[in-house]
């Protein structure tokens, strides 16, 4: 993945060397300076050779838009998302299994038609229009909520604890409703499938034949049998939450990896691409193995070592 | 039909609503000249209850970059390092650069001349001190300049300190700056090329290290506010600086918030979130005007966009097919129409220059001669030169079609309206336009090698009389600007004559004639001219807004009592941990 990002973020076109260096009238010595600093005079193979020795001492280089170490950025923009991501992934996942769970239980009814086609509309919304539909209506139109940033600038530091507490919540909940709302949508369909399935399975019948509400026939046994598919989704969804603040960190002025990643590409700050796209891949290997453990957890047939076969 | 009434309705809106806007421009123009600045608050109705107090949320679009003087060169980062770091005098209203005449005391509390003006003794005013208190003197001076003017700093303001010599100190409140010779612009070069840095601080960090110091994430200045917290990426607070030597900010505090988004940015304003956007979408003007709390501020840009023509080849350095004809540059000049392309894109909200320079420029010439829009004489003058139109309508000469493309970046609609509408124009004399829309950074990338047919470009010009030395001459095509590669060395003896006169009236005369000889030759056909309109809540009373900085009466923004809001009240108590 290193390898991969480092080639392809040098094929593309444009110089590292921005901010204010863009203009016209800043000389080229000047330029010439700046690129010998960050070492973009060298070959690119010395350059790859470099950043490689640099990353297996766990060193992802320097900014050349931030003048910081990479590390140090990615320390304060990764928590900052994971707040983000992952309050809209447990917001998405309760949300879209109460869906199924209503439409399951519905199932064939008004009801369930209308939550059918609403959650199959959101799940067609591009994020960043979603985004900026939400930040307008609920922040200016109906001012529920703070128009971005993730506390209130001015007056953060001078509240108490609780206060200080509600303010940060105050501030998650638009973006992190507006991220989990694409999600939920999708996880709905999902999950409203995958229980469907198992609707008409013989144990479920027994259930609601010894008189078990259906409540809990559904909630007990069907949802335990039918959450294989959604946990593949829960392992996948953590580094496709990365993605999708990408967008909507722009859009509510959140300051985190999805932010910095757009940021870092425009600028062709190289190093901060890198450890964007590195990270991201290690996201979607601990996805990965989040979901096996996920399904160990919930299908006690897959902890089972392979026995013998039987002849 | 509903929908088509609603848009028009909108439209109409919007057109009103830049009309009115216009009207105050005016009006604000005529009340507001420069150096006129008590007649300049922009704010709400009137209240001059200036008591200490109140916090301004400025809305930008991007975090500013350590906050290390010599590099600042990015807006955001401007904006808060001028708050921080004084200079030795600063630029008045008038924007004058020649001489002293204008500048106000800052640092120094006066200064003399020596007889053969290559001399200027600054004294420094002895109760200045560093936000740690330590006292600003003469040696922070001489630190300064030495680092701004090393070359292996790698600061571009380095290139515009080259005609000092050097800075000595004769005492601990005394700078001495020579020059190595006389011009107009010695004063300020002195001054406002640079903000005075500390050196007790600075002195022993090595200057290849000077631009990531840890300084730069919590800086110690001299200025009116003084640093207070940074939450990198979110927002960054300054605050009155209470027993400065110049006095302390009217404002307790000015935090500096990030929105990256238009959408964000204007939320934030609509909201009250924040009190200050330094840029208005045409389109949000109806409904910043439907706000009884909000209130539009116009003020000049010094910047102007063009049409900008490439007149040599990238590869083997010899004249582009096409612009490297002056005949044919001039032809398409006058085959555009630019007042009504720029009344297309930006209606009443742009005026179209007469020349390389904006109307707010010291330098600035309403009288200079344009080439006039006359597609006929364009027709003929193609004709002449062998372009005749093809069964296609497109010119040829030799079987080759009179085409060309215009780089335009994706990052800027008016640029990319500006595009369009010079392709429509230019396709009616028979000329074929291709538009390649590039990001940004690969636009300025292709624009310094060369790479590059046309482009529409946008050049703010700092202060100085000597932005077009350093856009348009040989001497900048050496140093690696004027990507367009236009060399005229009568132009630029005029621009030489220009900057090394103290006459201003002689000064602008030679500038009358770079500008003629420029005009003529076209090698950018100027487009249009912006005027910008801020977006302040009513509570703040800003005052002036300087073209090239509009920041830069901001410790004298006031809140009047009556109208402040909580976050006005909180005072200059230190934060909980």
């Amino acid at each position: 993945m290193t390898t991969a990002t480092f080639i392809l973020i040098h094929l593309a076109p444009g110089d590292p060397i921005g901010g204010g260096l863009d203009d016209p009238r800043v000389s080229e010595a000047v330029r010439a300076h700046w690129r010998a600093v960050y070492g973009l005079d060298q070959p690119l193979a010395v350059q790859f050779i470099r950043y490689l020795a640099g990353v297996a001492r766990g060193q992802f280089g320097y900014s050349f838009a931030y003048n910081e170490s990479v590390s140090t950025i990615l320390a304060r923009a990764l928590p900052r998302t994971m707040l983000l991501a992952g309050s809209a992934l447990v917001l998405s996942f309760v949300a879209g299994i109460a869906m199924a769970l209503i439409q399951v239980a519905r199932h064939g009814t008004a009801t369930d038609r209308v939550i059918g086609v609403a959650s199959l509309a959101v799940y067609s919304l591009p994020e960043f229009w979603l985004g900026q539909v939400a930040l307008l209506t609920f922040a200016y139109v109906l001012p529920i909520f703070p128009a971005g940033g993730m506390v209130d600038p001015v007056m953060h530091p001078y509240l108490g604890p609780l206060a200080a507490l509600w303010d940060r919540i105050d501030h998650l909940i638009l973006p992190a409703l507006t991220l989990s709302a694409l999600t939920a949508a999708g996880i709905a369909r999902y999950q409203r499938a995958a229980l469907l399935d198992v609707a008409a399975d013989d144990y479920l019948r027994t259930a609601r034949a010894k008189g078990v509400p259906e409540r809990s026939v559904l909630m007990r046994h069907a949802l335990r049998n039918a959450a294989l598919p959604v946990i593949t989704l829960f392992g996948l969804a953590l580094p496709g939450f990365l993605g999708g603040t990408v967008f909507i960190e722009k859009v509510f002025s959140w300051p985190g990896i999805g932010s910095l990643a757009v940021d870092a590409v425009t600028a062709r700050d190289y190093p901060v691409v890198i450890a964007c796209a590195v990270l991201g891949s290690m996201l979607v290997a601990g996805g990965s193995f989040l979901a096996d453990v996920l399904y160990a957890v919930a299908d006690p047939r897959l902890r089972r070592a392979p026995g013998p076969s039987r002849p | 039909m509903h929908l088509i009434v609603s848009i028009s309705a909108r439209r109409t809106a919007i057109r009103t609503s830049i009309r009115t806007a216009l009207l105050a421009t005016a009006l604000w123009t005529v009340a507001c000249r420069p150096g006129d600045r008590s007649s300049a608050s922009a704010g709400g109705a009137g209240s001059s209850d200036k008591s200490p107090g109140g916090t301004v949320v400025i809305s930008v679009s991007a975090d500013a970059e350590p906050l290390i003087p010599p590099y600042a060169n990015q807006q955001q980062t401007r904006l808060i390092v001028e708050q921080l770091f004084d200079r030795l005098a600063e630029l008045g209203d008038s924007v004058n650069t020649v001489g002293d005449r204008g500048f106000i005391p800052h640092l120094a509390q006066r200064w003399d001349w020596s007889p053969d003006s290559l001399a200027i003794t600054f004294h420094l005013d002895p109760r200045a001190r560093w936000h740690d208190g330590v006292p600003v003197r003469s040696n922070d001076v001489r630190y300064t300049f030495s680092i701004y003017s090393d070359t292996a700093a790698g600061i571009d303001a380095t290139t515009q300190l080259n005609q000092i010599d050097s800075v000595t100190t004769p005492d601990s409140l005394t700078a001495t700056f020579w020059f190595k010779h006389r011009y107009p612009e010695q004063f300020f070069d002195a001054t406002y090329q640079m903000l005075i840095c500390p050196e007790h601080l600075l002195g022993k960090i090595k200057l290849a290290d000077l631009r990531t110091a840890p300084f730069g994430r919590n800086p110690v200045g001299d200025g009116r506010f003084r640093f207070s917290a940074w939450s990198p990426g979110a927002s960054l607070t300054i605050v009155a600086d209470t027993a400065n030597y110049r006095g302390r900010a009217t404002l307790d505090r000015v935090v500096m918030a990030i929105s990256p988004t238009p959408a964000g940015a204007i939320a934030k304003i609509f909201s009250g979130d924040a009190d200050f956007l330094e840029v208005v979408h045409p389109e949000d003007i109806p409904e910043i005007r439907r706000h009884p709390a909000l209130t539009i501020l116009p003020y000049a840009d010094p910047s102007y966009g063009f049409l900008w023509f490439n007149l040599r080849l990238p590869k083997h350095g010899g004249p582009h097919p096409i612009f490297g004809s002056r005949a044919l540059r001039r032809a398409l000049f006058m085959a555009l129409d630019r007042t009504s392309m720029v009344r297309n894109v930006f209606d009443t909200l742009a005026v179209v220059p007469r020349g390389p320079f904006a109307n707010s420029s010291q330098v600035a010439d309403t009288t200079v001669a344009s080439l006039p829009y006359d597609t006929a004489a364009a027709g003929r003058t193609l004709d002449s030169l062998g372009w005749r139109r093809g069964p296609d309508g497109v010119r040829q000469r030799n079987g080759k079609p009179l085409a060309f493309t215009i780089l335009v970046t994706t990052s800027s609609k008016p640029r990319s309206q500006m595009a369009i509408l010079v392709q429509d124009q230019l396709a009616r004399v028979g000329v074929h336009v291709s538009i390649e829309p590039v990001e940004l950074r690969t636009l300025v990338t292709r624009l310094m090698k060369g790479d590059f047919d046309a482009t529409v470009w946008v050049w703010k010009p700092d202060p100085s009389m000597s932005d077009l030395k350093q856009t348009w001459t040989i001497p900048a095509e050496r140093l690696g600007a004027n990507w367009g590669a236009y060399e005229s060395p009568a132009f630029d003896a005029q621009v030489d004559s220009a900057l090394a006169t103290s006459d201003l009236a002689r000064v602008r005369e030679h500038f009358h004639q770079a500008y003629t000889i420029i005009n003529g030759d076209a090698p950018a056909v100027w487009l249009y001219q912006p005027l910008q309109l801020a977006v302040a809540q009513r509570r703040i009373h800003t005052g002036y807004l300087r073209p090239d900085a509009w920041w830069v009466h901001l410790p004298d923004w006031y809140i009047p009592e009556s109208d402040r809001i909580p976050r006005d009240r909180i005072g200059l108590v230190a934060a909980t941990p």
